[in-house]
């Protein structure tokens, strides 16, 4: 009855609405019954999980909004933590400490050179304690220049900092009312939908564009910089992008500053509309597909932090991988990368859930376990505590999952963190879908077309499993649902679903 | 409420008279309420053979005569009072009245008498008594009681939904020359009050359960001083009985050992617990007694407690007529019949009677209290008056069990912090975890809807977000706010039920089957149906749980929100307040600067320059702290006034805030750094800029 109750939700909130004009559509009866196995899956998930990941609540200071919205950590190993309200808080002894405060909606706050720094709506700010009472005392402008006009959705996230210092801001696309306050930009916010890095002496670099609520952004373990984006008009599910200078992401807003003179973005002044990403990718000049999708409700709703797991394996078995945080359904993703062709492309894999709210910013600590802050001011979330800070321990048990999924030339490649035992093999089954590419909000899996898989071969270690299949296909995403294996020593496969983003050949 | 029919057994008048205005008619029987209140003479067998069942459980017959497996459960006998102690609490010559006859000692007990003055008698009793008094308790001290606030709180808080009201306390409501009624039924008799050191007597009444864990007498959830109150007033003009006829037989002392060894004879342990290692409540209690006792299908209907003339030697319950016919019918049918299956509902209702849950609460029609006890239950909030006895007297408990969640149930009934109408002044008494948490599922079972209710409550639908649901509940939606309170925040008008708990206390379905039909679900609500005729009533009412749900963190509903509730105030807290937002006058680069003296000021940090100034209030914090959107805010206070625009080119640089709190605002101007600082003086700010280390001053006075 839930399940049902469920996507009866889903389906009116439009979560299957289609492109209409657009050639197949998935029939609307089939994802039901993807998403009904899915929910009814959850329970037993639920407790495998805890074998694994144990969820740590912390015990935050009473009477404040502990919006948890950016996280970082010192050079002395403490968390430091953003909240939406404004303020730096820094775990101490006792508990968290107020470091700043009456800052304009923290979105998101690193640890660079000795300095805290905190993005603001419209400065990313350095935060230092000059004197030593553990309160900052400057709070000096380290990047800024961007367009504000007051409208809501001017969100602004980061910095991360690249080796030469540089920091990157994520902006958000400009939305809804522009404030007659806010002067000359009220017509026009500049670098709305772009990514901006502010060089080491403050001066303000447009970098890349087409973003249209960039809310995560993070880098692997090289430093290499990814962001995650939100469905919504030009995104039909969450992407995760590889920034670059110059690359364009596909949103329009941004197209107008991508024609100013100093912008590296060379792309059309118009792009097409309600065709679909594989095909945009053949003509859309400039268009950079993300990494990874991470199709819509089997993977969460809306992405958010990035963080990578650098712990030397005490986070598990997924060293150097990025882990996505989840808004909707509170949680936690999983994604694997590999270059193919020079770029980046990989897998997504559901990793924890049932998180006490949404997911918004990630850190590691040096111990290993994973820090999620949370806040759902304004949005639905499934976790329906509306703020708190979170962790993922690892508990050291070693669950059976897909470590990496690599592509080869005729198929793919799964490598899981236990041998696992043939005789577990049971039925396979993968199918293959691309999104539209188009100003309609949202979009559904189109051209879905079964893999046909011709062979499984399970190495003798029982490490890797090569499935070949017909017919592999670029720009799209190639879904598994693997059986229930399990390892030789009887664990069950953890997560069954693996989703790998095709945008190159081998 | 219900005003059941004269009590009508044979109470006569007899005895010492006391002072205490509370002494009710004495009465000569094993009372137990429920009995009295639902059977009388001229009901029919069918009905009243029911009330023979409750005899047998409630007077603790089984205890002794073992039922048949199948009644076992139902008959279950009920824990008598922890004797632990008890010789601190009670002096010899009450225990010796109370063992030696009880129901002259406190009439109407339930406790039976087991001498009738054989043989030995008087040696057993001063045995027991012996016993007893060598139990004792170091008593941790209460507060001194104030009879006039016992006398008040006795009245108000309920006691006298079981026990009997004074005859020198006017109901608030009753005329000045109006009779005031009295009740119908019997009262619980408060015998031993007199006895009872006033100490024990508020440690009782603060703890009952630990003395009497049947839960017969609940917690009323008193706090110490309230214990205290209502133990001073009981005491007023008591004054203990003295056991005269002991002092006549002048009995030789027997030795504790003698009154632990007819302790167990005598089998007091099946009742009584807090004796260790006798009154082990787990083991077969007729086992323990030196001679067996009959089982309950193998007794006599017209022997022992049940015959015309009670022969000596058998236990002594001053049974009235009507008590032992009941007794017969239930007995007749036990012998013959196993027990049958009863439904949820008849659990529910068996249990109800049992611990006398319909003295306060109505369910389906049966129980509530009588209108001369009612019109005692008091409201402590004059505007709850309008709700009319929704706001004085217990809910009534149709549907409860599909209404409150499992966690809700187990606040009122044994937990705490379960109490949601605080404007009334009885409360929901705890009556034990044991004799209440089965009660639970039946519950449950018994009140499952005809028609199920579903709701959307994963909270993943468009329109869950918790504004959807917060402006719903806002002034200028349905304004429930009209009503109902929130968090700390009273209603607009009546105190109706607060909804900060909504989500933790009330099944989901429930909520919306109330909003959808309010008058159906609640019988005798005054919730207007808001939602009839509301195309998208299953959409705002999924909006309203999840608000509810997130509501900790988030805005009020519009009507019961102010401006004071994020308002900053640096007056207040005496420091100097930074506060960056999006200020009317300063732009979408504003930086705030609120002064404890009442001067405030905000700089634009895109043009580098104090744009605006003004005094009074500083800033309201809403729009950045609670707003999804955060629209710009303006200047609470007044005098606002607006600064020339910046000359030359200006880079803005930040901010140090000094010892004292005040902030340097630094910039560049046409390549030189400059420094600029406010500081309030008399009539406004002076300003101090520096620029390349050369300082000048102006005032600023508007």
């Amino acid at each position: 009855m839930v399940v049902a109750k469920r996507l009866g939700v889903l389906q009116s909130s439009g979560a299957l609405r289609g492109p209409g004009d657009i050639r197949k559509r998935r029939r609307a009866g089939a994802l039901q019954n993807a998403l009904a196995s899915l929910f009814i899956a959850t329970a037993a998930l639920a407790q495998q999980q805890s074998d694994y990941y144990r969820i740590e609540t912390y015990e935050l200071p009473k009477g404040v909004n502990f919006e948890a919205s950016g996280l970082a950590v010192t050079a002395e190993g403490k968390l430091a933590v953003g909240l939406r309200k404004g303020e730096v808080w820094i775990e101490g002894k006792d508990g968290f400490q107020l470091f700043a405060s009456g800052l304009h909606e923290i979105l998101g706050l690193a640890w660079h050179d000795g300095a805290l720094y905190a993005t603001q709506r419209a400065e990313v700010t350095k935060l230092r304690d000059t004197d030593g009472d553990g309160k900052a005392d400057e709070y000096l402008t380290a990047s800024t220049g961007w367009g504000v006009s007051g409208a809501y959705h001017e969100y602004a996230y980061g910095p991360v900092f690249d080796a030469q210092g540089n920091a990157y801001t994520s902006l958000n696309c400009s939305m809804g009312k522009a404030w007659k306050g806010a002067g000359d930009e009220s017509t026009h916010p500049l670098w709305r939908g772009w990514v901006v890095r502010a060089t080491p002496d403050g001066k303000l670099e447009p970098w890349c564009a087409g973003f249209r609520s960039p809310c995560g952004i993070g880098q692997d373990a090289d430093g290499e910089i990814f962001i995650t984006d939100q469905q919504g008009n030009w995104m039909p599910t969450t992407p995760l992008f590889h920034i670059r200078k110059g690359a364009y992401f596909s949103h329009a807003d941004s197209i107008p500053d991508a024609m100013r003179p100093e912008s590296p973005v060379k792309i059309a002044a118009k792009q097409p509309d309600g065709i679909t990403v594989a095909e945009a990718m053949k003509t859309v000049q400039g268009y950079t597909p993300p990494a990874v999708w991470l199709p819509y409700v089997k993977m969460g709703q809306s992405g958010t932090g990035i963080v990578c797991d650098k712990s030397g394996g005490k986070f598990g078995p997924f060293e150097k991988q990025l882990f996505l945080g989840e808004f909707v359904l509170s949680g936690v993703n999983r994604v694997f990368l590999e270059k193919v062709g020079g770029e980046f492309q990989g897998a997504c894999f559901p990793f924890v859930d049932g998180l006490q709210c949404a997911a918004l910013a990630l850190t590691t600590l040096p111990d290993g376990s994973l820090v999620v802050g949370e806040s759902n001011r304004g949005w639905n979330s499934k976790g329906n505590r509306p703020f708190g800070l979170q962790r993922l321990v690892w508990t050291k048990k070693m669950p059976l999952e897909v470590q990496k999924m690599e592509l080869l030339k005729e198929g793919f490649r799964f490598t899981f963190t236990l041998p696992i035992d043939k005789a577990s093999m049971g039925e396979l089954t993968g199918q293959s879908y691309t999104y539209p590419f188009q100003s309609k909000y949202g979009g559904e899996e189109l051209d879905a077309k079964p893999l046909i898989i011709h062979s499984i071969q399970i190495s003798d270690d029982g490490l890797t499993m090569d499935v070949l299949c017909n017919v592999l296909r670029t720009g799209y995403v190639h879904e598994f649902e693997l059986p229930k294996l399990k390892a030789k020593d009887g664990t069950p496969l953890w997560h069954r679903m693996a989703y790998y983003t095709l945008n190159r050949l081998k | 409420m219900k005003c059941w029919p004269l009590f009508a057994a044979s109470a006569f008048f007899c005895g010492q008279l006391k002072a205490h205005p509370l002494q009710a008619e004495p009465i000569n029987h094993a009372y137990v309420f429920n009995f009295d209140q639902f059977y009388l003479d001229q009901d029919p067998d069918e009905h009243v053979v029911n009330g023979g069942f409750l005899l047998l459980a409630e007077l603790n017959c089984t205890a002794c005569h073992a039922a048949p497996e199948s009644w076992q459960e139902r008959l279950k006998a009920k824990p008598g009072p922890n004797l632990g102690g008890v010789g601190s609490r009670l002096d010899a010559d009450t225990l010796w009245l109370m063992i030696r006859s009880p129901q002259h000692r406190k009439k109407g007990t339930q406790m039976p008498g087991l001498f009738a003055g054989e043989a030995g008698d008087e040696e057993k009793v001063e045995a027991l008594v012996e016993y007893l008094s060598a139990m004792k308790w170091d008593a941790p001290q209460m507060p001194a009681g104030d009879v006039e606030r016992g006398k008040e709180l006795y009245h108000k808080v309920g006691c006298v939904a079981c026990h009997e009201p004074a005859l020198d306390v006017r109901p608030p409501k009753v005329p000045a020359d109006a009779e005031v009624e009295k009740p119908g039924n019997g009262s619980v008799p408060i015998a031993l009050a007199d006895a009872y050191d006033v100490n024990a007597l508020a440690l009782f009444l603060h703890d009952p359960l630990s003395m009497r864990p049947a839960g017969r007498m609940p917690d009323m959830r008193l706090s110490k001083e309230q214990a205290a109150d209502i133990a001073a007033y009981l005491h007023v003009g008591r004054v203990a009985e003295k056991a005269t006829a002991r002092a006549a037989l002048k009995i030789p002392p027997q030795g504790v050992e003698k009154g632990k060894e007819v302790f167990k004879t005598m089998n007091c342990a099946a009742c009584h617990v807090g004796v260790e290692p006798l009154g082990d409540q787990n083991a077969p209690k007729s086992a323990k007694a030196s001679t067996p006792t009959p089982q309950l299908a193998s007794l006599k209907a017209d022997r022992g407690c049940l015959a015309e003339k009670q022969a000596s030697g058998t236990p002594r319950f001053d049974l009235n007529e009507l008590q032992k016919r009941a007794l017969k019918l239930a007995l007749a049918v036990i012998q013959k019949d196993a027990a049958p299956k009863l439904t949820a509902q008849e659990k529910v209702d068996w249990q109800m009677s049992r611990l006398n849950c319909y003295a306060c609460h109505d369910r389906d029609g049966k129980g509530g209290p009588e209108d001369p006890r009612a019109q005692f239950f008091g409201v402590n909030d004059s505007t709850a008056e309008s709700l009319g006895q929704l706001a004085h007297l217990p809910p009534t408990l149709d549907k409860v069990g599909r209404k409150l969640t499992r966690g809700w149930f187990e606040k009122i009934l044994w937990g705490k912090d379960g109490s949601v109408r605080p404007y009334m002044d009885t409360r929901m008494p705890n009556f034990g975890r044991e004799q209440t948490e089965m009660m639970i599922d039946w519950l449950n079972e018994a009140d499952v809807a005809e028609k199920p209710v579903t709701i959307d409550v994963s909270g993943l639908g468009k329109h869950h977000r918790a504004e959807a649901g917060r402006q719903l509940l806002g002034a200028k939606g349905l304004a429930c706010v009209a009503c109902h309170g929130l968090k700390d925040r009273k209603s607009l008008g009546p105190p109706v039920i607060r909804l900060t708990h909504t989500v933790e206390r009330l099944q989901p379905e429930y909520f919306k089957e109330l909003l959808l039909n309010p008058q159906a679900t609640q019988l005798g609500t005054v919730m207007p149906p808001m939602f009839v005729g509301r195309k998208k009533a299953d959409l705002e009412i999924e909006s309203l749980w999840t608000y509810l749900r997130e509501v900790e963190g988030q805005p009020l509903p519009e009507g019961l929100m102010s401006s004071e509730d994020f308002e900053l105030k640096p007056g207040k807290e005496k420091r100097v307040i930074i506060f960056r937002s999006f200020i009317e006058g300063a732009g979408s680069h504003a930086i705030g600067v609120g002064f404890p003296s009442g001067v405030n000021a905000a700089f634009d940090a895109k043009q580098s320059r104090w744009a605006v100034i003004w005094k009074g209030r500083f800033l309201d914090a809403m729009s950045n702290w609670q707003d999804r959107a955060m629209p710009p805010i303006k200047p609470l206070g007044t005098d606002v006034k607006e600064l020339p625009a910046a000359t030359g080119e200006r880079v803005f640089g930040g901010y140090k805030v000094g010892k004292d709190g005040v902030p340097t605002f630094l910039y560049r101007q046409d390549g030189q750094q400059v420094e600029d600082t406010l500081r309030p003086v008399k009539g406004g700010f002076e300003r101090i800029i520096t620029v390349n280390g050369k300082q000048t001053k102006e005032i600023l006075s508007w």
